[in-house]
């Protein structure tokens, strides 16, 4: 018990003071798991242990999707999809206030749709319209603000990147399942957005001033129905049984690449750098999955998950407590931390003590996913916000205050979607996806 | 120095271009095999999977030489330069410790051990795809010794100009 | 410097080493449930110089992972599945063979009467003891229709463990192997990818797979144990009196296990019932003989393996 809280308490503060100093995330958790595992256990053992742990936390397959999704929104980014996609948004939003704005949100689900991650989605998207907002005279912080904010719904609308990792680290959860579980949380996300997008803009007096005829709308849409099939082959794909995720994502690959050789804007002499930009930000994400295992591990030989939730469930045994607590604690580590490696710590310590009073897993990690977006988008570090703000070439400082009304709505969202389980279940138990 | 880098950079590049797309191609074909031929086949999968295993650890060398992996450096940014440059090195030095104590020593240690076991799909030794754990950290070390390098004589040539 | 580190703690006058056990299923397993009886029997007995603390869940890794764990020293103990040890020794092959056993009876008669006392020490120079064979119940199949013949499997896709033998096996049998991860089963069968699975009455109860493949159909073909198996060092750094515990109690938990076994087994498949599952009971001597070929191979890989499943033949009768 005191072994445990001692083991805890290294831990802890290691890794605090390495992140501090600016040693990479993984390095971090890695170093301080090791410091404490020489505690408990000899030398050889500890080290053995540690690299055995590493190799395992990167040997699955299901983890594989990561690479492809990263690769497939990569391509597509490259090849002439993104902005297809876009125009397509651009009808959908049609004319509402800051129509533009609108088209930005959309896009950002379209584009998270396919892609599983919210950053590359910022990063296109945002891209892409910035400039054509600001030509319509939309102030620079407005559009960031806008394009930060409906990011992160590509790691909620499936596939996504942070609930495979949630599977592979909560054990036994169909991924299949998570997917369907997060479009409704990720869709109301974004009409969150929209919302205050539009009432903001109505207050600033964006309007739409291009009228489109329904020819034009049409043409838009049919020439983007290529781009949007790619979520119905994999999202059906994968429903169907067709394949699993992993292969699924083996397929975006693969249809992304033929679509943008069609549209002749993809050059074979591009693939070797698209490849190795794809494999160096997996490599960025999994080498951290493999290096934290370790940390699981220590936790699980210190039964420290255990000790936690009997305190916790010793300081109150109200479910709704319990609950919010957690969310806060996520909230907090949010700001400073990314979803990736705040899924694999607060996993083990947390699920326990939700299954234990019969939250769902797949409820829990949609949860967890939800509150860790929001830290995507908030200071002092969140890799969306960064995304957000270097496309639109904007300060963190301008943004923040046009962001705290959606930082607002997403919490409201957040509290929800954690006492609504039906938000996150109806999906996959309409398909038969959850036992 | 430098144009040893610039080599280990090209070589890591190039593993990782090629086993990224061998993934992609071999999945992809794994899916076509069973769905069109309806002959599931369990090599794709594992082959597949320990690719994913080297890239990764290949990969992340790379990053290493790269300083890409990610970190939280918005208070080592506001220390003044000569602070921050000595909070790097400490920050090498880390990554070079647990590099070589847990990825080499252990991870050599591991591949010994695993030399014996054998994949039960390919029937050869685990140990082989273990290596890439000790030997990628190998070019980790080469990088932190590269970085170090750069870092000392950032710091050395910074006091210079203090002093002129 | 590898094994031997078990935590000892000072515990009033005496001190109490503990033995980390890794398990690889949740609290409610059967093993678990003897496990943790086992547990305080053996602090009991050992007047608190043992006790054993389990891990459920694959807190401290998978079965694989923690196999290693237990020859480096690092834990003391854990449960893995029969395959993970026939890696070292090719002769625990025969102890997961198709129809080895022919009853349930037959199989407690094998695990308890010391027949196989010898193979279970055979390992210890690969730092590790086996201390009992623990049941797992016996794996059936399940599918859209009741299975009485190998006819009857013609073109079925059955899911099976990702093994070479289980492969050889069902094939054997009349259907098409699927090898497959255990979580992807339920929606493969529900659409179509796969026609049904095999597995133990409880395991097909616990994941619902009634719900999807409701014929349920006594083949009882596989009857792999779990083994229980403990650092070498830690094994013979006992005191004699206190190895003579571990192997009684090892040997009592076993029967015991098979009792928990059997009630859960009954609550199981009251569950499967009501929800509608067709239970048939099979003639199973034609799958008897369609495996024979199967059991040949590993049987005739040596002398010994031959031998273990001729001495394990005659306790049948
Ligand atoms: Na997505
Ligand atoms: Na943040």
């Amino acid at each position: 018990m005191d072994q445990a809280l001692f083991i805890g308490l290294i831990m802890l503060i290691c890794v605090v003071i390495m992140l501090v100093m600016g040693v990479p995330i993984s390095i971090s958790i890695g170093a301080a798991s090791v410091i404490a595992m020489l505690v408990i256990l000899p030398f050889e053992n500890a080290m053995t242990t540690a690299s055995q742990k590493v190799f395992s936390g990167v040997n699955s397959f299901s983890l594989l999707a990561i690479p492809f999704f990263i690769l497939a929104g990569n391509i597509m980014n490259n090849g002439g999809i993104a902005i297809r996609l876009v125009n397509c948004a651009k009808v959908l939003s049609g004319r509402m206030p800051g129509a533009l704005a609108q088209t930005n949100v959309v896009a950002n689900m379209l584009f998270g749709a396919i892609s599983g991650s919210g950053v590359a989605a910022a990063a296109a998207i945002g891209g892409t319209l910035g400039p054509l907002e600001e030509k319509e005279g939309y102030a620079k912080e407005y559009v960031a603000a806008v394009n930060i904010a409906s990011a992160p719904t590509g790691m909620l609308i499936p596939p996504s990147n942070t609930l495979i990792v949630y599977s592979t680290v909560a054990g036994s959860v169909s991924v299949s399942a998570l997917f369907m579980a997060g479009y409704i949380p990720g869709l109301v996300w974004g009409l969150g957005v929209m919302v205050i997008a539009g009432f903001m803009a109505s207050k600033r007096g964006y309007r739409a001033n291009e009228k489109l005829t329904l020819k034009t709308a049409l043409i838009t849409f049919l020439e983007a129905i290529p781009s949007l099939l790619l979520i119905v082959i994999v999202i059906g794909g994968i429903l169907k049984g067709v394949f699993t995720a992993t292969e699924g994502s083996a397929i975006a690959v693969v249809y992304s690449l033929v679509l943008s050789f069609c549209y002749k804007s993809l050059k074979v002499k591009d693939l070797p750098q698209i490849l190795l930009d794809s494999a160096k930000m997996s490599a960025i994400v999994i080498f951290m999955i493999g290096v934290s295992s370790i940390m699981s591990w220590v936790m699980g030989f210190a039964r420290i998950p255990e000790i936690i939730s009997n305190g916790l469930i010793g300081l109150t045994d109200n479910k709704i407590i319990i609950l919010l607590l957690m969310n806060l604690i996520l909230l907090l580590v949010g700001t400073f931390m990314d979803p990736t490696p705040a899924v694999l710590i607060f996993t083990p310590i947390f699920l326990p003590i939700c299954t234990s009073f019969g939250m769902h897993p797949v409820h829990f990690g949609i949860m967890m996913v939800f509150n860790l977006c929001i830290g995507t988008i908030t200071p002092p570090v969140g890799p969306i916000l960064f995304t957000g703000c270097k496309v639109a070439n904007v300060k963190i400082e301008e943004v923040f205050k046009i962001l705290i009304p959606y930082f607002a709505v997403t919490i409201v969202l957040l509290l929800l979607v954690t006492f609504v389980p039906e938000l996150s279940m109806t999906v996959p138990n309409m398909l038969g996806l959850i036992k | 120095m430098e144009s040893i880098k610039r080599i280990i950079d090209k070589i890591l590049a190039w593993v990782c271009i090629f086993l990224l797309a061998a993934m992609t191609v071999l999945v992809t074909y794994q899916v076509v095999v069973r769905y069109f031929f309806n002959s599931p086949n369990s090599y794709t999968e594992i082959v597949s999977k320990y690719m994913f295993v080297w890239m990764i650890m290949y990969g992340s060398a790379y990053v290493f030489g790269l300083r890409e992996h990610m970190n939280i450096a918005f208070v080592r940014d506001k220390m003044p330069a000569k602070a921050r440059i000595i909070v790097e090195m400490i920050g090498e030095l880390i990554i070079a410790l647990f590099t070589a104590i847990v990825l080499i020593y252990g991870g050599y240690t591991q591949m010994i051990d695993q030399m014996v076991q054998l994949d039960a799909t390919l029937q050869i030794p685990m140990g082989i795809i273990y290596s890439a754990v000790p030997v990628s950290s190998i070019f980790i070390l080469f990088y932190f010794i590269y970085t170090e390098k750069k870092l000392f004589n950032e710091l050395t040539s910074n006091s210079m100009e203090g002093r002129i | 410097g590898c094994g031997g580190s078990a935590k000892t703690t000072e515990n009033g006058a005496a001190k109490t080493t503990t033995l980390k056990l890794a398990f690889n299923q949740s609290e409610n397993h059967p093993q678990y449930k003897a496990l943790a009886e086992m547990s305080d029997e053996l602090y009991e007995l050992t007047d608190g110089a043992y006790e054993i603390e389990i891990s459920p869940n694959e807190l401290l890794g998978s079965q694989k992972d923690a196999f290693e764990l237990v020859q480096s020293g690092t834990i003391q103990m854990a449960m893995v599945a029969n395959s993970i040890v026939e890696n070292v020794n090719g002769d625990f092959a025969v102890l997961g063979l198709p129809y080895a056993y022919d009853s349930t009876e037959h199989q407690k008669k094998v695990f308890t009467s010391g027949i196989l006392d010898e193979l279970f020490a055979s390992t210890s120079a690969n730092k590790f003891n086996v201390l009992a064979a623990f049941t797992a119940g016996s794996r059936c199949i399940y599918t859209d229709k009741p299975v009485e013949t190998p006819e009857d499997l013609a073109g079925y896709k059955i899911r099976v463990m990702e093994a070479p033998t289980s492969i050889a096996m069902l094939n054997a049998m009349g259907g098409v192997a699927t090898p497959m991860a255990q979580s992807e089963v339920y929606t493969a069968i529900q659409q179509g990818v796969i026609n049904g699975g095999e597995n133990n009455e409880i395991t097909y109860a616990d994941l619902k797979h009634y719900e999807v493949a409701p014929y349920f159909s006594y083949t009882r073909h596989l009857m792999i144990p779990d083994l229980l198996v403990i650092n070498s060092d830690i094994l013979s750094g006992m005191s004699e009196e206190h190895q003579q515990i571990m192997k009684d109690l090892c040997k009592k938990y076993t029967e015991r296990e098979f009792e928990i076994w059997d009630e859960q087994l009954q609550s199981a498949i009251d569950t499967a019932t009501e929800a509608g599952t067709t239970f048939t009971e099979v003639d199973i001597t034609p799958f008897q003989d369609a495996v024979q070929p199967v059991i040949k191979e590993v049987v005739e890989k040596s002398e010994s393996a031959q031998a273990l499943y001729d001495s394990i033949r005659t306790l049948a009768e």
